[in-house]
């Protein structure tokens, strides 16, 4: 079905390429994986199947590419695309237009399929996908996931004889990725080929059926399944790639501990408690109560992981600890070290880290960015080396990569001299590198004094980071354990 | 989904905007706006359509005492008022009734079918698939200068406009960017370059009730004409 010969692509402008000499095969019906660190070539290799290079990027291309034997950069996108759906990273941008129904029907008008043939199709993808009840809604009142099952089901529209996905699950949570399984596994059932790049490999176990390994754009290692199931772990981490099961990644060799949660205080000087009492908030007066919490105190000492469903109150919770909102009555205590505090006082003691950081990045460079707003000053030299920031100061943030830019944003929440510091679904999109970086970073967050509330729905990022877990559900927390243990029973 | 078609809308923007050009007699004016308003009951939207009946009472009253107020600074802030916001009253009307029923795959179905090129379908729709986002970004954007002690409160905002704009316009453009290119990606792989004709699966057909609906337009439209001439 798709087999890649000793491809090569320089990007215009690039000096070396991005990808060498790469080999792959898709047999027809098989699912490949594609993994390796960011910036290996995986997605310029997507890129070459997708034939967005060369109508978006342009290079230099050697080495063939083809899909039934034919050329795939040679066609014209708009040909090529009847046969390659492609299904991209963010659910948030790859929709075109702004309700479900118009989303699934767009392929087909582009291709100038009649209203007839348009409906009956739409009516099999929608059965097929289960998403018959959304058709009617609008793009933007999706959950990620739903938006994401959309995007899989609009690149189906047109009947692709390949699908290829580039990291679909980086941005959902645990149960949109059991869904995300499902209808690969369906998909493959039906015989489709797919191709999925992806750095959070557990729920392709069972469903891949080659995995390629990708380092410095050329092609290190081609796995097995079950290989890849054997893989010795120090191996594993040395490619950059994320365990296949996550019983294992308990076990994954993290960046060493400095010294134990008690001596990590020892720079501040002590333990910082935040205690929450009657703390209640609904979004409208009288209606039923978003979040309920009776009696909670929060240690600089742990580091707290925050789990719970879609809608379970995690983001109203940091919402309220930062004081973005204002809690119900006045009978809500927020005392910090046995201070009381007012929702404006929390404001200006906290910081949160965004998912998408895009939105807290205001200055044109680097250097003064992460100086915006800044009470500690003086940790400027140790911060930018620590965060391996230093070569970048000069540069302007919206240049940088996802990971870089997320470094910038954990550097301005240190400088910013806060004592509560929340991350809101911090590695999104990371691969195993920079998840182990933002781990040390808030390790380090933490060496300072700072109190560290981390969302997540990442189960080896929680297992590695945190020392306390708090599961939300229906807007109270029901479970504070020192465990994780399997997520999804957690939740 | 709306009963009336894009193509009414289109008249009833020309007929709105139009009317900005010519002084009419208050009772034609009110009469014309009561019109418009008219748009929302036919598509079952009745407490909107209150809203805006309602409103267009408040501007009528206002109007007509308007004349009644002295001759100083407040007589005169209170004929701008009335008289200068409510001249504007017409188009809102008809603004708030198209965003609020039209959906952008029946805008774009319409324009193809007017044969419009697709240099202005395609910027136009993604345009539209803009709006919606740019609350939600606003709010994050404010949340995150919030944090870094920037223009904390409503006032601050106001104190400083020129600074405030400059940190809400960076990430919202810089943002914007991103989703761009993302966008080109997803829409090219989608076949939005195809050069053949395009099909849509909305249908966009102008009724019997359009007809009648334009119609009354047309004698209110000639009604105005004939107080101009």
């Amino acid at each position: 079905m798709l087999s890649c010969d000793q491809v090569t692509f320089t990007y215009e402008e690039a000096g070396r390429p991005s990808i060498r000499e790469v080999n792959a095969r898709a047999d027809r019906g098989t699912l490949l994986v594609v993994t390796g660190k960011s910036g290996c070539g995986k997605t310029t290799l997507s890129r070459i199947i997708n034939g967005l290079v060369p109508e978006l990027y342009e290079g230099r291309l050697e080495g063939h590419c083809l899909l039934e034997g034919e050329e795939t950069t040679s066609q014209p996108i708009h040909l090529l695309s009847r046969r390659v759906g492609s299904v991209f990273q963010n659910p948030k941008t790859q929709f075109f237009t702004t309700d479900v129904r118009s989303e699934l029907a767009f392929p087909l008008e582009n291709m100038g399929v009649d209203r007839e043939g348009i409906r009956e199709r739409l009516d099999q993808v929608s059965e097929l996908f289960g998403i018959g009840h959304l058709l009617d809604r609008s793009m933007f009142a999706l959950s990620g996931g739903e938006k994401q099952t959309v995007a899989i089901a609009s690149s189906c529209m047109a009947d692709p004889d390949l699908l290829l996905l580039d990291e679909p699950s980086s941005n959902l949570d645990v149960e949109a990725i059991e869904a995300l399984r499902a209808i690969l596994d369906k998909l493959k059932g039906l015989g489709m080929t797919m191709v999925v790049i992806e750095h959070r490999l557990y729920y392709l176990d069972g469903l891949a059926d080659d995995f390629l390994i990708l380092q410095d754009g050329r092609v290190v290692d081609h796995l097995t399944p079950s290989a890849m199931r054997n893989l010795d772990r120090e191996r594993r981490e040395g490619m950059g790639v994320r365990a296949l099961r996550l019983d294992e990644s308990s076990k994954t060799a993290t960046p060493e501990e400095e010294g134990g949660p008690g001596l990590d205080a020892s720079r501040s000087g002590q333990e910082a408690l935040l205690r929450i009492r009657n703390l209640t908030y609904s979004y409208r007066k009288g209606e039923e109560k978003a979040l309920q919490v009776d009696d909670l105190t929060l240690s600089s000492r742990d580091i707290t992981g925050v789990i719970g469903h879609n809608g379970a109150g995690k983001s109203t919770f940091a919402n309220l600890l930062t004081g973005l909102l204002k809690p119900d009555h006045d009978q809500t205590r927020f005392t910090l070290d046995g201070k009381p505090q007012t929702a404006k006082e929390r404001l200006a003691d906290s910081y949160m880290v965004f998912q998408d950081v895009n939105y807290q990045l205001f200055c044109e460079t680097v250097g003064k960015e992460i100086l915006l707003g800044a009470r500690r000053k003086d940790l400027f030299d140790e911060v930018a080396s620590r965060l391996d920031l230093e070569h970048l100061l000069k540069r302007h943030p919206n240049t940088l990569s996802g990971g870089e830019k997320q470094r910038v944003a954990i550097a301005a929440a240190i400088l910013s001299g806060k004592r509560l510091v929340v991350l809101d679904e911090p590695t999104s999109g990371l691969d195993l590198l920079h998840m182990n970086q933002v781990t040390e970073m808030i390790r380090y967050m933490r060496s300072l004094g700072v109190m560290v509330v981390v969302i997540s729905h990442d189960q080896e990022f929680l297992e590695q980071t945190c020392q306390r877990f708090i599961t939300f559900r229906e807007g109270r927390p029901v479970r504070d354990s020192p465990e994780l243990g399997d997520l999804l029973q957690a939740l | 989904m709306s009963r009336i078609s894009v193509y009414t809308k289109f008249f009833l923007i020309v007929f709105a905007n139009g009317l900005l050009f010519f002084t009419l007699p208050d009772p034609l004016v009110l009469a014309i706006t009561l019109y418009f308003c008219s748009f929302q009951f036919v598509d079952g939207r009745i407490e909107r359509g209150w809203h805006w009946v309602c409103i267009t009472a408040v501007f009528a009253v206002g109007t007509y005492l308007a004349y009644l107020t002295p001759d100083n600074l407040i007589g005169h802030y209170v004929l701008f008022f009335f008289v200068g916001l409510g001249k504007l009253l017409p188009v809102v009307v008809v603004g708030a009734y198209i965003s609020g029923t039209t959906k952008v795959s029946e805008l774009i179905c319409t324009l193809r079918r007017l044969h419009v090129p697709q240099w202005i379908v395609i910027p136009l729709s993604v345009l539209f698939r803009f709006f919606p986002t740019i609350r939600n970004d606003y709010r994050q954007i404010r949340m995150a200068m919030k944090f870094r002690g920037i223009a904390t409160t409503t006032g601050d905002m106001f104190r400083h406009p020129v600074r405030t704009m400059e940190f809400i316009y960076v990430p919202l453009l810089n943002n914007a960017t991103n989703v761009a290119t993302d966008l080109a990606s997803a829409s090219l792989t989608r076949g939005l370059t195809d050069p053949g004709p395009k099909t849509s699966l909305i249908q966009v057909r102008f009724t019997l009730l359009d007809a009648s609906m334009c119609l009354m337009g047309l004698i209110l439209m000639g009604g105005a004409l004939y107080v101009v001439m």
